[in-house]
């Protein structure tokens, strides 16, 4: 009972909730940002990424791997803390800034392969019949590649911003004020002097947040695939 | 496409940095470090930072006209980033006087004494000692064989560390009181996940300052929490673990130190009643005004 006695507390003390929209909105700004920059940098590595091999696109296909490479071969955190106190050891630089570049850069790393994986996908007969028809390379590309890459990318995409939005959680461990730092703030000695009910209810509080985002992956999902047979 | 994606990007790039310039603090603030789960010295109110460690800075920045700025980082990245002095100009986090930190950055008047406590579940209470007198402490034989937590870099982390492995032949030069038994250490983030790990049942008892401890089992029905002691060679000569908080610089930074030193000398003077002005802060603080 004392579970559900604190779970009310929570939500009926003033300076609780103020933390919690507080850290509310850390999260899903850095969410939004770093997700516009992931789709961004992802696409752009993609696009790198399947160009045809020749002398001028070898270095950056190089660079493309090499970043992919270690940007998925190393964990998040510690992305997050070179970030932080490397990189950006900047006298009052704000940390927003520095979470948002590095969960960026972390998620377009994935977003790349996921996009590349989706062209792939689509087979080369529909580029050979583009091109038989008489469709310059860059029409077939963008007319009949495409449209069936993006239904294909679409709920890996997805997936990528449901773990991006849950990473950043770790952004307290830089000392920002996240959905994780306020419950860890209210469980602190001062306030409720115990982290369990604050932690459920902030777990909570990102399945919220998740729950509306793959409703409306599901959505678009949905009018892109409106014409399929299946 | 190629190209629209790219200016795009870079303009977001371009826009971050701008912005973060912008807003980037001049010579005119002074940024002090700290890791506001450690009340009454530090500790999130709201959104906000309270606490002593909080007023003190204020008067040091009132004193030499600046702007006080507080971060909550780690306590264990303060030392080092006060070290380097890129970041932060101070640190104030209740941070005891030690050698090793002394070596990286300079220390003022110390401001507080503290000592290590004990915090473990009631019901555990056989290994406390009891006086006549009724006082009650723990001394580090008694936790032998136990799992301990700490707050990772705190000094209760370094002092069980110590215990725990200290040999005549290695740095430390003596043989740790529980060094050979089988006394685990665990580290946590902060006080509070470690009493939390008491009640989960992974560690036996949490070693931390004074008063965290007190604020912790405040608000801890199952909790108690004594002070730990060094044993004598009779019971009378147990002393506790005692040590001195003070704020940290840049090395170098004369000035500030000069500015805190200052405010400190006027807080630490005793009134009528023998309290000195920190005394009466940290009480307010605990909220026993």
């Amino acid at each position: 009972m004392d579970f559900f006695h604190k779970i009310i507390e929570l939500f009926s003390t003033p300076k609780y909730m103020e933390s919690i929209w507080e850290g509310l909105k850390t999260t899903l700004i850095i969410s939004v940002l770093a997700a516009l920059i992931g789709l961004l940098l992802g696409t752009l590595l993609a696009i790198v990424a399947i160009a045809k091999d020749s002398k001028w696109t070898k270095l950056p296909k190089l660079i493309c791997k090499i970043y992919i490479t270690v940007i998925r071969g190393t964990p998040m955190a510690l992305q997050l803390f070179i970030m932080a106190y490397v990189i950006f050891a900047i006298r009052g630089f704000p940390q927003i800034v520095t979470a948002t570049i590095a969960f960026g850069l972390n998620s377009s790393a994935y977003v790349a392969e996921n996009i590349r994986a989706g062209i792939l996908s689509v087979d080369i007969g529909q580029t050979e019949a583009g091109r038989a028809l008489g469709l310059p390379g860059r029409t077939t590309m963008l007319k009949i590649v495409i449209p069936q890459a993006i239904k294909n990318v679409i709920p890996a995409i997805g997936n990528e911003l449901i773990a991006l939005i849950k990473e950043t959680s770790i952004v307290s461990m830089i000392g920002m004020y996240d959905l994780t730092m306020a419950a860890k703030i209210i469980g602190s000695g001062n306030n409720m002097a115990s982290y369990i009910v604050p932690m459920t209810v902030v777990a909570l509080f990102y399945l919220g947040i998740v729950y509306l985002l793959t409703f409306g992956i599901k959505l678009i999902e949905k009018r892109l695939r409106a014409s399929d047979k299946r | 496409m190629k190209k629209l994606l790219s200016i795009l990007l870079v303009a977001v790039l371009l826009l971050g940095t701008v912005a973060s310039f912008a807003s980037c603090s001049n010579e005119e603030t002074i940024i002090v470090q700290t890791n506001a789960f450690f009340a009454p010295f530090e500790y999130y109110d709201g959104t906000e930072i309270k606490g002593v460690d909080v007023e003190i800075m204020n008067m040091v920045g009132e004193k030499l006209g600046k702007k006080i700025e507080f971060e909550n980082v780690e306590f264990s990245a303060i030392i080092d980033n006060v070290k380097a002095g890129e970041v932060c100009d101070a640190g104030a986090a209740g941070i005891t006087i030690t050698k090793e930190r002394k070596d990286k950055v300079d220390f003022s008047t110390p401001y507080y004494t503290s000592v290590q406590y004990v915090i473990f579940e009631k019901d555990n209470d056989a290994i406390t000692t009891k006086t006549a007198d009724g006082t009650e402490y723990i001394v580090w034989e008694t936790l032998a064989g136990k799992t301990i937590g700490v707050q990772t870099d705190t000094t209760g982390w370094i002092y069980t560390d110590g215990e725990i492995n200290a040999t005549a032949d290695n740095d430390y030069g003596y043989n740790g009181v529980l060094y050979g038994t089988e006394t685990k250490l665990n580290c946590y983030d902060n006080g509070q996940l470690a009493a939390d790990a008491i009640t989960a049942n992974h560690i036996d008892v949490v070693i931390i300052d004074e008063l965290p401890a007190q604020y912790i089992v405040s608000k801890n029905s199952s909790f108690k929490c004594v002070p730990l002691y060094y044993s004598g060679e009779t019971d009378a000569d147990d002393a506790p673990v005692e040590e001195q908080y003070a704020i940290c610089v840049t090395k170098g930074n004369q000035e500030l130190l000069d500015a805190i030193n200052d405010v400190l000398a006027e807080l630490m003077v005793k009134d009528a009643h023998g309290k000195t002005e920190i005394e009466k802060m940290v009480m307010t603080h605990m909220g026993m005004n």
